[in-house]
């Protein structure tokens, strides 16, 4: 498991669009947005749907588990708030329960509480959500559940 | 950087350069962020490249050179593959041999690009075709501004040979990347 991340030194806003997936993972539910008016789902949040350019939007509460769909392990700490927790794996997560009719789908970044050797591509996911410094955000973060017949994973 | 009518630039000091095609805030057939989409790897050249080529109306094989965004050095290979220039999956193949550098097949950012220049999101690069489409790269050689060259790279002349044709490729969402095709009055 990676080391911690150093929350302190993270300042992190919600903003208009973003306030209420903050209450969301605070309740421990992962959202996605979602068109009242079509229902196209995406994320990250923004002011209108893409696909019927509605301005009548909701939210989805996903399951909180998906696939890893790839991944990238980072070794070099950018920010001070990584400084401990590198090396560590940022997962890209397909979704569950988000696939349209159209192939629309909805795939979501986040820090893997996993290391490197024990994640592979096509794995099974669920969210977990990490309590900050600060009372008001909450963090998902992303953890392998299970196992899967067709995984992949790079090797030199 | 200076557009106008072509009419005025025959009048200008400087040799003019014609854009020949050109993209911008090119459309994906989904809404969604490119990584939710099927080909995590797609960037605008995978969704503007017809419309790119075929509004100049030449082929990949027609560009003498190209500059491309190199905010890292992989950028350059997605593009190249995104791009047309070769097919997926084939970019490690195609540049390896060095196909990119200055006196080779398609010489690429030619005045450094990001990694080697500056960061300055494409535009610098653009400055650089045509410099280079004018002949007038402002290397080291004394009769630079002129549109005289030695050629000798060890002594510090980056003008290309063949310089009639540039690509000029984007990188990003296809919503926030632009792309062109510049030719010289010699073209």
């Amino acid at each position: 498991m990676p080391g911690d991340i150093d929350y302190t030194k993270l300042t992190i806003v919600p903003d208009f669009d973003s306030a209420e997936w903050w209450m969301g993972t605070k309740e421990k539910k992962y959202l996605v947005q979602q068109c009242n008016a079509c229902g196209h789902k995406w994320f990250p949040p923004f002011p209108a749907c893409a696909k019927c350019t509605s301005m009548d939007l909701g939210w989805f509460e996903t399951a909180g588990t998906g696939v890893l769909h790839s991944y990238v392990v980072v070794t070099q700490p950018i920010m001070g708030a990584f400084v401990e927790a590198v090396p560590y794996v940022v997962g890209l997560v397909e979704l569950d329960g988000c696939h349209e009719a159209d192939g629309s789908l909805v795939r979501v970044i986040g820090v893997m509480l996993d290391d490197e050797e024990d994640v592979a591509i096509g794995l099974p996911v669920k969210v977990e959500f990490e309590e900050t410094n600060e009372p008001n955000i909450v963090v998902p973060r992303w953890k392998v559940s299970g196992t899967a017949e067709n995984t992949w994973k790079f090797s030199e | 950087m200076i557009i106008t009518s072509r009419e005025r630039a025959y009048d200008l000091r400087q040799p003019p350069v014609f854009i020949m095609g050109g993209t911008g805030r090119t459309l994906a057939p989904n809404p969604a962020w490119n990584y939710s989409r099927p080909e995590i790897h797609y960037v605008a050249g995978n969704y503007g490249r017809n419309r790119l080529f075929g509004m100049a109306g030449i082929s990949q094989n027609d560009v003498d050179f190209i500059s491309c965004y190199d905010a890292f050095t992989f950028t350059t290979l997605i593009q190249l593959e995104a791009y047309g220039f070769c097919g997926k999956g084939e970019a490690a193949d195609f540049v390896k041999g060095g196909r990119l550098k200055i006196d080779n097949a398609l010489p690429s950012n030619l005045s450094g690009g990001h990694l080697s220049e500056g960061y300055t999101h494409g535009v610098s690069m653009v400055i650089e075709n045509v410099r280079q489409l004018r002949h007038r790269a402002d290397d080291a050689c004394p009769g630079w501004a002129e549109g005289k060259h030695t050629y000798d790279r060890e002594a510090g002349c980056r003008q290309v040979k063949q310089a009639r044709i540039a690509a000029c490729l984007g990188w990003g969402t296809e919503t926030m990347s632009s792309s062109a095709i510049l030719r010289g009055i010699s073209a």
